[in-house]
């Protein structure tokens, strides 16, 4: 087992099943603090799950999970269910997570989104909320969105304002499950532009993507999944130039 | 809502009101002519022989006399459930097999009569009743004498003697046997009636709990002085309703002769306005427990569709049962249950909380299905969405799930909302007096079912008019929202 729980986000020896089926197997890897890391590969590789496990949305069958310092086993399950899922909690805190559906409250405007989970999880004055609520939407580019509901809104509006509110639980991760798949074309780049914009910020995230441009671009890693495992993780250039592993250029060439 | 709850307030107050200074009794008013019936439709001065005979008791006992209303069919049941302190209401002295009720002296007596058609030409005593059909009031008394003697009479049991002798006049039945002082008091009303024949002799009793062996001995040393001072012969005089059984009984006792004449029997036209401000204050009622029912019910079901998805199986095994059980019995038996039924163990409701519940209950197994379609409608994502923005279970349902499957079930919840408030005509026989039993007091009292029939369905329509709008409402602004749910297929590559 590795033995430095020094990055940001350390996952060792990762497994998931669904019954007989083996989702993840082993998977294990480092991301430093402020990282941009594309996760790509084939559907249904596990990519959907292995972020699902990191925002404890999944229980791990095996393996270990620590981000910022919170560090979950499986064993400790077993052992003391109690603290497990308080100290799933404290992990999940520290992680935001974006679906490819959005999933905003349709009953809520997008301030009322933003601002609920906030005073609902971190018990934080309504009128704080409020403002940083306002702050995030004027980042996303949605300041003058407020009070729309989010029926009113275009596929890139609702995605921008679902990065904001993940972000106002104040993140250290972010986690994206294919955020553009269901947009149109045209709205792909307003939402990858928030993403690059999170990253010269500092924030580390997590993309899991079939848009290979922006995995090109703007990536500091790109990790290559396939059939539960990682087949390959390096640096965004040498993926697509020269890749390791037959497989991943297989993949590749799909899209080259 | 304050006014509802001080409604409530009320009913129980008069359930607790039990002391020695007032003399509650009870009849029912409903088709009561001519022992206890309202003076005229608006229900303002309650009238009849017993009515005089009871009021003149409390009078001697020193109480002050306090109608309670209730119906004929549960007059003794509320009795024991302590409702109120006695019963006048030609109950027959010892008569069914009540061995929880005392009965007084009698103070009046009578035999039964049979009414038939004046052009009737076959039927000319009970023995020619045999191969006829013979309508009779819910009384084992004439159903007996009539199966003993005769084997091939057909019996039609009537709730009311207005219904029996309008039937009557119509052909429907071809004689009616009952009480000969109902008899006597509607045939002079009744064109194309009379009366033929008089069987038996039965005798009237006050009746109370068992418990209240020394009321009872007050009324009847009430009744002794009522016989040795003239008074009860005056009043069976003044309602006409002397013949040779109460002759017997009052035998004794003097009094001078018919002081008052006879009522007045022929019924001047319904007065709708006067009727309107009864029909508002039982709308009134009738509103508070569809609204309170209903309130009771979201609640209840809620929780019921809770348990039902989130608890653990066993739980929710219960859950479910507890729904399949109330939506498979009918209203009214749990209605009867929980209001007769529950004193027995201990759980004495009063009358307007028992329906509340009880509608509240029973609608709760519709709510319950209701909320689980609504909360299984909305997409997965909603509740991943809330539990990665850190939302524990209970959280996610209260701000996330629960909001949303309430808007989304809005249009069947006001649906059942206008089923509630037309099923709480129902609770008229837990003695509330709301729209349906007034009704049918009014319209027993001046014998316009039709007229008065047309008001008050309309004013159930108008109670239910704008739940109904509501509805409509809410399905078109449901369809805006709905646009939410619908994401275009993620393209995949
Ligand atoms: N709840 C589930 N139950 C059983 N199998 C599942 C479930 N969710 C996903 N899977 C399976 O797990 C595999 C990986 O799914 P997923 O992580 O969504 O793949 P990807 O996101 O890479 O397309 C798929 O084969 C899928 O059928
Ligand atoms: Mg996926």
């Amino acid at each position: 087992m590795s033995q430095k729980p020094q990055s940001l986000i350390h996952v060792s020896n990762l497994c998931k099943n669904y019954g007989e089926n083996r989702i993840l197997r082993n998977v294990s890897f480092d991301i430093e603090g402020g990282d941009l890391v594309s996760v790509i590969g084939p559907s249904g590789c596990g990519k959907s799950t292995l972020l699902r496990c990191l925002n404890c949305l999944e229980m791990l069958d095996q393996g270990e999970i620590t981000i910022d310092g919170v560090c979950l086993r499986a064993a400790d399950h077993a052992k003391d269910e109690d603290l497990f899922w308080r100290l799933a909690h404290c992990l999940r805190q520290n992680v935001g997570m974006v679906f490819q559906e959005f999933n905003l409250f349709p009953h809520k405007t997008l301030l009322d989104n933003i601002v609920l989970a906030q005073v609902v999880v971190k018990k934080e004055n309504p009128k704080m909320a409020q403002k940083l609520a306002s702050t995030l939407l004027e980042k996303v580019g949605l300041g003058a969105f407020g009070e729309r509901f989010p029926w009113s809104l275009s596929g890139g509006q609702k995605q921008r304002a679902a990065i904001a509110r993940a972000l106002a639980m104040r993140p250290k991760v972010m986690l994206y499950d294919e955020p553009t798949s269901s947009l149109d074309p045209e709205m792909v780049e307003e939402v990858l532009q928030v993403m690059r914009d999170l990253d010269l910020e500092g924030m580390t995230q997590i993309i899991v993507t079939h848009e290979m441009r922006f995995a090109k671009d703007a990536s500091d890693y790109i990790v290559y999944m396939e059939n539960g495992e990682i087949i390959e993780i390096s640096d965004e250039d040498e993926i697509f130039i020269n890749p390791q592993d037959d497989r991943t250029r297989r993949f590749l060439k799909r899209y080259m | 809502m304050k006014r509802f709850f001080s409604l409530i307030l009320l009913f129980i107050a008069c359930e607790l009101c039990a002391n020695d200074a007032v003399l509650r009794w009870a009849a029912d008013t409903e088709s009561g002519a001519p022992n206890v019936f309202y003076e005229d439709e608006s229900l303002a001065k309650l009238t009849g022989f017993e009515t005089d005979i009871i009021e003149r008791i409390a009078a001697i006992i020193g109480r002050k006399a306090v109608f309670c209303q209730n119906d004929y069919d549960v007059l003794i049941p509320g009795l024991q459930r302590g409702l109120y302190d006695v019963v006048i209401n030609g109950i027959v002295t010892g008569s069914g097999n009540e061995r929880n009720i005392l009965f007084s002296k009698p103070y009046y007596a009578c035999g039964l009569a049979l009414v038939i058609r004046s052009d009737e030409e076959k039927i000319q005593s009970v023995l020619d009743c045999n191969e006829s059909t013979v309508g009779i009031l819910r009384d084992a008394r004439s159903e007996t004498i009539l199966t003993d003697s005769l084997k091939k009479v057909k019996v039609v049991f009537y709730p009311n003697e207005y219904c029996a002798l309008s039937d009557l006049n119509d052909g429907r039945v071809n004689a009616v046997l009952l009480d000969w002082q109902i008899a006597a008091y509607y045939v002079g009303k009744i064109p194309n009636l009379k009366i033929i024949d008089e069987i038996g002799e039965s005798r009237y009793s006050i009746v109370a709990p068992r418990s209240s062996g020394k009321l009872i001995a007050q009324i009847d040393r009430a009744i002794d002085k009522m016989k040795a001072d003239g008074s009860l012969e005056v009043i069976i005089a003044k309602w006409n309703l002397r013949n040779g059984h109460c002759e017997k009984l009052l035998a004794g006792g003097s009094g001078e002769q018919l002081a008052d004449s006879a009522p007045t029997i022929t019924k001047p036209r319904v007065q709708y306005a006067k009727i309107l401000p009864l029909f508002a204050k039982a709308a009134v009622v009738t509103l508070t427990i569809s609204i309170l029912g209903m309130f009771v019910a979201v609640v209840l079901g809620l929780c019921l569709a809770i348990i039902r998805i989130y608890a653990p199986k066993w739980i929710s095994f219960f859950a479910i049962s507890i729904i399949e059980f109330l939506r498979g019995t009918p209203l009214l038996i749990q209605l009867f249950f929980v209001f007769y039924g529950l004193p027995r163990i201990g759980i004495t409701l009063p009358p307007m909380v028992a329906g509340i519940v009880t509608l509240g209950i029973n609608y709760a197994s519709y709510e319950a299905e209701n909320f689980r379609a609504g909360m299984a409608a909305i997409p997965h994502g909603q509740m991943e969405a809330a539990r990665a923005l850190g939302m524990n279970q209970w959280q996610s349902l209260r701000y996330i799930i629960i909001p949303q499957a309430f808007a989304f079930i809005l249009p069947p919840l006001t649906n059942d909302f206008i089923a509630l408030l037309k099923d709480s005509s129902l609770v008229s026989l837990i003695t509330i007096v709301e729209l349906t039993k007034m009704y049918s007091l009014t319209a027993s009292n001046s014998l316009d079912f039709f007229g008065t029939g047309i008001v008050v369905a309309a004013i159930y329509f108008l109670i239910g008019l704008p739940f109904v709008r509501i509805a409509r409402w809410a399905e078109y602004h449901l369809k805006l929202e709905k646009r939410a749910y619908s994401s275009r297929k993620g393209k995949k590559f």
